[in-house]
C-alpha cells in the first residue's frame, strides 16, 4: 500500500492601475484578468516535508542544504522587515517583505539561503525531497 | 498612461499525502503531518507607472500592433496571441536593463515544465514550472534586472505567458 507525496501550490496575481492621484485601482488594461497557475510538484516526492515557523534571521540562514536534491520549497517572512531569497548560494535576488511568500518547484541542485535587507527579521519555511 | 500601477500577489501551498486503500482503486489524501494544513502568503508590489514597453504583458506584445513593427503587416501571417512558444534554448522575456520589480509566469503546456534562470542565458535554470503552474516573485531593486530573466523548456516545447515589471 504505497504513500504518494504531493504538493499542490498557486501562485496567483492581479495586475492593477490607477487612473488619477488618490483615486481607487482597477484591473489593469494590459493585462486584462487576473492571473493564476494551479499545478502539483512534477517531481516524484519520496517523504513529507516539514515546516519550520519562527526561524529568527540576523544573518545569513540555510532553509535548503546543497546536495539535499529538495523538489520544492516555499518560504514566508513573517516579521516586519524584508528579507532576501537566494537559490543559488550566492545571487540574493528575490525580495520578500512581511507577509510574502515564495513558492516553487526547484532543481535538485539548489541551495537556498535567506538573509535580512537591513535589521533582523523572522521567517517559516517548509521544503520537500 | 495610468498615474500608477501595482500588483497584489498571492501564495498558496497544500502539501498532502494519498494512502492507496485495499482496494488499489480507491485512494485517502490528508494534509502532511507537517504542517497539517496549508500554507501561504501575500503582497502588494508597486511598480513603475511607465513600463519599459508594450510587451511588459505578454497579453499586450508589441507584436500586436501593426504600426510598431518594422515588417510589413499586410504579409505577416498570424497575429501575437499572448502565448510564447518556448524550445530548449533560452530565450530572454525582454532586453530592457531596468531594475526588475515583479514577475510572473505561468507555463501554459500540458507536458513539459518550463526552466526559469535569474542569471542570465548561462545562469542556472533552478525554478522549475510544471505545466499549468505558475511562479512569482519580486526583484531585489539591484542586481536582478529585466534582462536577467531566461525562460526555456526542459524538454521539447512549452508555452507560457508572463508579466515582467521594471521598477
Amino acid at each position: 500500500m504505497a504513500t504518494t507525496y504531493k504538493v499542490r501550490y498557486k501562485n496567483h496575481c492581479t495586475p492593477q492601475e490607477q487612473i488619477a492621484s488618490g483615486g481607487r485601482y482597477y484591473l489593469d488594461s494590459d493585462c486584462g484578468r487576473k492571473l493564476t497557475g494551479d499545478a502539483n510538484t512534477s517531481a516524484t516526492l519520496s517523504a513529507t516535508g516539514t515546516l519550520t515557523t519562527g526561524v529568527a534571521i540576523s544573518g545569513i540562514t540555510e532553509i535548503v542544504t546543497a546536495g539535499s536534491n529538495a523538489d520544492f520549497v516555499y518560504v514566508k517572512n513573517t516579521g516586519s522587515e524584508d528579507v532576501l531569497v537566494t537559490l543559488d548560494n550566492s545571487n540574493y535576488l528575490i525580495l520578500l517583505s512581511e507577509g510574502e511568500a515564495f513558492a516553487s518547484e526547484i532543481h535538485v541542485d539548489s541551495n537556498v539561503k535567506v538573509k535580512p535587507v537591513s535589521s533582523a527579521s523572522t521567517i517559516e519555511h517548509f521544503s520537500e525531497t | 498612461m495610468p498615474n500608477a500601477r501595482r500588483v497584489i500577489f498571492r501564495t498558496y501551498v497544500v502539501p498532502t499525502q494519498s494512502l492507496e486503500m485495499e482496494e488499489t482503486s480507491v485512494r485517502k489524501t490528508t494534509f502532511q503531518a507537517s504542517p497539517n494544513g496549508t500554507l501561504g502568503g501575500k503582497g502588494i508590489a508597486t511598480i513603475n507607472a511607465t513600463q519599459w514597453g508594450d510587451g511588459w504583458t505578454s497579453f499586450a506584445h508589441q507584436g500586436a500592433y501593426w504600426e510598431d513593427q518594422s515588417d510589413v503587416w499586410e504579409l505577416q501571417g498570424d497575429t501575437w496571441d499572448g502565448i510564447l512558444n518556448l524550445t530548449t534554448s533560452p530565450t530572454d522575456l525582454t532586453d530592457d536593463t531596468n531594475d526588475l520589480a515583479f514577475i510572473y509566469i505561468k507555463n501554459l503546456g500540458d507536458t513539459n515544465n518550463c526552466l526559469v534562470s535569474l542569471n542570465g542565458t548561462s545562469g542556472n535554470y533552478y525554478i522549475i514550472i510544471p505545466p499549468q503552474g505558475s511562479v512569482h516573485l519580486r526583484g531585489d531593486g539591484t542586481t536582478l534586472d529585466c534582462n536577467d530573466v531566461f525562460v526555456k523548456s526542459d524538454t521539447r516545447d512549452t508555452t507560457i505567458e508572463w508579466i515582467i515589471a521594471k521598477e
